[in-house]
């Protein structure tokens, strides 16, 4: 299993909404902490057909943050695969590409209008030459902001296929990333008889992936 | 895509682990999840009577989980993922390797999630190959004598396993909790 770990923590991209300009500026790498495991993993790999596909899939999001910035839904509907499954932070289940483009339509007239996403952390993890997991922080960035509001922070697990040639994206799915305080309590009301706070990752650059 | 659809919910089931008692019925049916055009067969792996070795195989492995899970046993439940998986909570704490996830859980499940058990109200698998395995499934947490799914811990996530060595375990776990329709 080829593991590549994409991190940036802040990302070239964006255009923004509707207008159409594109925002260029330089990905910084993230902290000082280094995984080990990924790097090693990574030197193992060899430059070989799995690079363009790891390019591929982190293009798959360049595509969908442009497309999101026009709020054309239709765009950003098309790299999913037909019968794809989309959950959003709110918990609503979208199945199959109609419903993800009109949904998303809905939101990019209303609550979404004039936003763009803000790519943070990726890790592209190849698990099959057909099939990718991409686990990624993101958030929404609101007319002219710049950087992410900690309210807004995402993390999301997609699940991309490659067929003919082609990545898609078979399965979105989004949770937003609460604050500590509220993440001692992840189901109702049930206050931990101990609770310590959660150590950083092993290996993960969690620490320096929100802004 | 060569994606078979064995399964689409609603299924009422379940476990109740720890005690080994299963309970049948009385679970909300979720809403439906939105249009769906592909027709699929009523065929899910929570459901008796499966024959498909690989999908009772899958059933079997949420069984331990949920079983782990009930009894408190964090370390066996972490033992349901493999060694590099990714786990995304609903509170959106990205957990990786199975062994961090057994870690965590082991004190999950002693303090915040003391005395409570899993349970799945629908599920969607599909086979996207014979070795890996695509899971939609909606559930929720039943803390200690409760019987029915609360709002506030009914979620989605999605699960993609993966066989190796004759044996399913999950690769990557993503949790979201469902919230009212009017945030």
């Amino acid at each position: 299993m080829d593991i590549r770990r994409y991190t940036r923590r802040t990302i070239r991209l964006a255009v923004v909404g509707g207008l159409g300009a594109t925002l260029m500026t330089g990905p910084r790498p993230v902290g000082a902490s280094t995984p080990s495991h990924t790097t090693t993993a990574a030197a193992r790999t060899p430059a070989t057909a799995a690079d363009s596909d790891l390019a591929a899939l982190r293009h798959i999001w360049e595509r969908q943050a442009e497309a999101w910035a026009r709020g054309d839904a239709l765009a950003y509907s098309s790299i999913y695969t037909p019968d794809a499954d989309l959950v959003n932070i709110k918990g609503e289940h979208l199945h199959n590409r109609h419903v993800i483009a009109a949904r998303i339509q809905h939101y990019f007239n209303g609550d979404l209008k004039n936003t763009h996403i803000l790519r943070i952390d990726e890790r592209v993890r190849l698990i099959s030459p057909t099939m990718a997991i991409i686990v990624r922080k993101d958030c929404v960035l609101y007319g002219a902001e710049k950087a992410c509001r900690p309210d807004n922070l995402s993390i999301n697990t997609s699940v991309a296929v490659k067929d003919a040639g082609q990545w898609l994206i078979t399965s979105f799915h989004n949770t937003l990333v609460q604050a500590l305080d509220q993440a001692h309590r992840p189901f109702r009301g049930i206050v931990p008889a101990t609770w310590e706070q959660p150590p950083t990752l092993s290996g993960e650059a969690a620490s320096g992936s929100t802004p | 895509m060569g994606i078979h659809t064995y399964a689409r919910g609603p299924i009422r089931l379940v476990l109740m682990g720890g005690l080994g008692l299963a309970l049948t019925g009385a679970v909300t049916p979720a809403q439906a999840a939105t249009g769906d055009g592909r027709a699929a067969p009523a065929l899910s792996p929570m459901m008796p009577g499966t024959t498909d070795p690989d999908l009772t195989a899958l059933a079997q492995l949420w069984h331990r989980q949920a079983e782990a899970w009930a009894r408190g046993d964090g370390h066996a439940y972490g033992a349901t993922y493999t060694p590099d998986a990714d786990f995304v909570n609903v509170t959106g704490e990205h957990i990786h390797t199975g062994r961090e996830i057994g870690v965590r859980f082991q004190r999950y499940l002693g303090a915040q999630l003391k005395d409570s058990r899993i349970i799945t109200l629908e599920e969607k698998v599909q086979m996207l190959s014979p070795t890996l395995a695509y899971i939609i499934r909606k559930g929720c947490v039943f803390f200690r004598k409760e019987t029915s799914c609360h709002p506030n811990t009914t979620s989605w996530n999605t699960s993609l396993v993966v066989k190796t060595g004759g044996q399913w375990l999950v690769r990557s776990f993503h949790n979201t909790l469902v919230k009212p329709p009017q945030k």
